[in-house]
């Protein structure tokens, strides 16, 4: 049963975030390195890149508009101190993720270029602009966990 | 030896009082959402003082009489 209008913002966020998810991890392990020359492989990422931004940011103020439009009330809308703790501790979850991809990240272009090591996960993967790539999947990853986070939060009662 | 701390509640018992006064109502006087006033009376949630005075407000009882600490030691 959904239970507030918060809680279903965090359904409505988190099923965005699975099928921007879903769509552009589809996009970015399907090209083909066989097909497409450095330049085209690279102009296919940035489209990629760009589309999962800019659908992120389509989504959240759809949703947002549809909430706003919905509202019965101030305290709905915004939320009580119990919804302003369930959000903080799920962008606390969040925010790890986001940290260890950003960590990860970075020890990859570390490892590539300062330490001498020609490890790069981009020769492997065939991936261009890998490291962007990674960021955005923590970014998109980390959006998954919190919103998870939240709507285990409010199913168990558990703040 | 652990001690398990709780706060407990009568805000069921005192609505019940208050002319079985709704989750909605309450919550709608003291300025939370029905849920928070669920979690509230099932003891999954403990609220802020700020909160826990206005319950006791509304069913004009001192806090005392609302909400009381157990310690519990194990």
């Amino acid at each position: 049963m959904l239970r507030a209008r918060v809680s279903v913002q965090s359904w409505l966020s988190l099923l965005a975030a699975l099928l921007i998810f879903g769509d552009y991890a589809i996009s970015v392990f399907t090209i083909d390195a066989n097909v497409l020359n450095p330049d085209e492989m690279i102009e296919v990422a940035m489209h990629n890149l760009s589309s999962a931004v800019l659908l992120i940011i389509m989504v959240e103020i759809i949703f947002q508009s549809l909430i706003a439009a919905g509202r019965r009330n101030k305290i709905e809308f915004d939320g009580d101190e119990r919804d302003k703790l369930i959000s903080l501790t799920s962008n606390n979850s969040g925010y790890w993720v986001l940290s260890i991809g950003g960590i990860i990240t970075l020890g990859q272009l570390i490892l590539s270029h300062v330490s001498g090591m020609q490890f790069s996960l981009e020769e492997h993967t065939n991936i261009p602009m890998f490291e962007m790539h990674l960021l955005l999947f923590s970014f998109i990853v980390a959006e998954i966990v919190r919103f998870s986070h939240q709507i285990y939060l409010y199913r168990k009662d558990a703040v | 030896m652990a001690s398990v701390n709780k706060i407990n509640n009568k805000v069921r018992e005192c609505r019940f009082f208050a002319n079985e006064m709704t989750q909605q109502g309450l919550a709608e006087r003291v300025g939370v959402t029905r849920q928070t006033i669920m979690a509230i009376e099932k003891g999954k949630y403990s609220p802020s003082l700020e909160v826990a005075f206005k319950i006791a407000l509304v069913f004009q009882k001192s806090l005392e009489d609302v909400f009381s600490y157990d310690v519990a030691i194990e």
